[in-house]
């Protein structure tokens, strides 16, 4: 009987400190008033890409060149191509490329450069300041995208090469901005307490010191995503990226560039997606980093 | 001075060090016998072993190592395999559309930035601000590529005002180079205009709450002159140092702008080097970024040293 009162009495005595952070961190967030709008065009732009089959009105493949170079009706909400393929569910499936690759690569970003960052700037010493740290400087010294362009000049045009060039222009970043906060956190006294409780060193990293940094971490994850998909379309603006006749935003402005005089809208729209999807995701990590991070608030 | 100098170049040795080995491993990345790769399985076996030996690949990895970067330090980066055209010499030929783009797009930027980033921290909160700052943030997020191609339906196909493309060299006609240079520079800037606007405002509002901008209106100073004279020069400091870190991000997107309007540049270079698989080039270019980027950093560091007293030369930043 006791145990069963006891069991309520916890709760109440444990949800509203938990009820009240989660109150306050929506509050962090609804203080930056645009972060909401992004997170919902952000949430949008995901739900197209996942249900694309059963929202985009066309085959993005079709070609039909009867209709090839049609501006905007309403059959076809952004107009057709030069192979006559309707842009509105090419941009649709072309979310899905986009979004895939912004994530994946900083996925794999944050594999790598997570538990290094967590290791290196827990132990410090001669192999974090000689070794990570100057292997960083190098790859941060080259350029990103030249860096993205070179492993996709070695490794070949593709999806997933690009997907693995970006993450290794990333990877850099996030282990400096990792071990950085690590850093601040390894002379606080929980770290020193868990310590001296006689926790592993592997424990303090990932079940003490991780949560604590998660918030930065999420943070740049966020924008990091933001500038994937902007050198995405880069690359496959060049014709490193996605191949065609796969859809991509990149490749349909590369394709849209040989008819601006006839037909705008193949730039017009491509371009917009980018551009709306890179912007709301920006808010979004903004609205994150208020919420998350306010140290790093601009104002 | 000199001892800072020394020092900081001194450092830059090992990190050169490490993107030279970089540079070098990119060839040894290329899944499969690289030769037979550059040349496609077409090609026959006496011209693939033949490549084989132009590359060094049939020597041990230190020794093709050791030669390469040798050979680097004396300003020979190999051969392009298309047209058989030193490295260099393409990168020299290449460089200075690069380096005026470059140089444009800087103060574009910042000829956009400052008054922004000034004018929207002084009225912050306002409806300047929210507009400013908006605007910054789609700054940062428009895809410079597709800014510059609706910058060229606009300018040039439409109201006929400046060239999509044909770069003409600064020394054959000032006039024409400028006005094939300005959408270029539009284009890259916008971002770089906008990362900067976000640091001055940042900056420019955490010192105007310092106990020295206090004083200053204390004395019964006119705002402008405690804006202008006293927030703004300490404000542009960590721009400084930003503006140092960007230049990585502007040479990256330099390459796609130098594609959009046909700028024969060190951008188009590495993209013309990628399709033709010149790996000789692709290697080149990648060190020679880093050495660019590295350089720019120290010149910043130089300067920040020197606008900032704070900073004593000797001992680096403290």
């Amino acid at each position: 009987m006791a145990q069963v009162q006891l069991a309520p009495e916890r709760m109440r005595l444990n949800d509203p400190p938990e009820s009240g952070r989660l109150k306050g961190l929506w509050r962090r967030f609804r203080r930056n008033k645009l972060a909401l709008p992004g997170a919902v065009i952000v949430l949008l732009v995901v739900l197209a890409a996942l249900f694309a089959p059963w929202i985009a009105p066309y085959d993005p493949l079709k070609q039909d060149y009867a209709m090839a170079l049609k501006p905007a009706s309403a059959a076809h909400w952004f107009g057709t191509d030069d192979l006559g393929r309707d842009i509105l569910s090419r941009l649709i499936y072309g979310a899905r490329n986009s979004l895939s690759t912004g994530v994946v690569s900083v996925g794999l970003a944050l594999l790598i450069g997570l538990p290094i960052g967590l290791v290196s700037g827990y132990y410090r010493g001669l192999w974090d300041e000689v070794v990570i740290m100057r292997i960083t400087d190098a790859f941060q010294a080259i350029p990103f995208l030249i860096l993205a362009l070179a492993m996709a000049a070695v490794l070949g045009p593709g999806l997933g090469k690009a997907m693995i060039a970006l993450s290794i222009g990333f990877t850099p970043a996030f282990i400096r901005m990792v071990r950085a906060q690590v850093l601040s956190q390894r002379e606080l006294d929980y770290v020193q307490a868990a310590k001296a409780l006689g926790a592993s060193d592997l424990r303090i990293m990932f079940r003490h010191v991780l949560p604590n940094i998660a918030g930065p971490v999420i943070v740049q994850a966020s924008l990091a995503t933001a500038s994937a998909i902007i050198a995405e379309a880069g690359l496959s603006y060049l014709g490193l990226g996605i191949q065609p006749p796969a859809p991509a935003w990149g490749s349909a402005l590369r394709f849209a560039q040989g008819y601006l005089t006839i037909a705008p809208w193949m730039a017009y729209f491509p371009g917009a997606a980018i551009f709306v999807t890179v912007l709301s995701i920006n808010l979004l990590g903004d609205g994150l980093r208020d919420m998350l991070d306010p140290r790093m608030k601009n104002d | 001075m000199l001892v800072f100098l020394v020092r900081r170049v001194a450092l830059m040795v090992p990190i050169l060090l490490l993107v030279s080995i970089i540079a070098f491993s990119l060839i040894h990345l290329i899944p499969g016998d690289p030769a037979l790769v550059i040349l496609g399985p077409e090609a026959p076996r006496e011209t693939v072993e033949a490549l084989r030996i132009q590359l060094g690949l049939d020597r041990p990895l230190p020794v093709q190592y050791a030669s390469w970067l040798g050979a680097a330090v004396q300003g020979d980066l190999g051969r392009s395999l298309v047209d058989r055209q030193p490295v260099a010499k393409l990168i020299r030929q290449r460089l200075p559309a690069t380096a005026e783009l470059a140089v444009l797009t800087f103060l574009l930027s910042i000829l956009i930035a400052v008054p922004i980033g000034i004018y929207t921290s002084v009225r912050r909160g306002g409806l300047a601000d929210w507009i400013g700052s908006v605007a910054a943030l789609a700054g940062q997020s428009i895809p410079h590529f597709w800014l510059g191609i609706m910058l060229i339906m606009l300018f040039s196909l439409q109201w006929k005002l400046l060239p999509a493309s044909g770069y003409v060299p600064l020394w054959v006609n000032a006039k024409a180079n400028l006005l094939s240079m300005i959408l270029p520079a539009f284009a890259t800037g916008a971002r770089e205009a906008a990362v900067t606007t976000r640091y001055l405002r940042a900056s420019l509002l955490e010192v105007l709450k310092q106990d020295y901008v206090r004083t200053a209106r204390a004395k019964g100073l006119a705002e402008r002159v405690v804006v202008m004279r006293h927030a703004v020069r300490n404000a542009l400091i960590p721009v400084i140092t930003s503006s140092g870190l960007q230049i990585a991000a502007l040479l990256g997107g330099l390459v796609i702008t130098e594609t959009i309007f046909t700028i024969p540049g060190f951008g188009r270079l590495i993209v013309d080097a990628i399709f033709q698989r010149d790996i000789p080039v692709v290697q080149g270019a990648v060190l020679f970024a880093a050495l660019m980027v590295m350089c720019v950093n120290l010149m910043v560091d130089v300067v920040y040293s020197t606008v900032d007293p704070r900073i004593k030369l000797s001992g680096g930043r403290g």
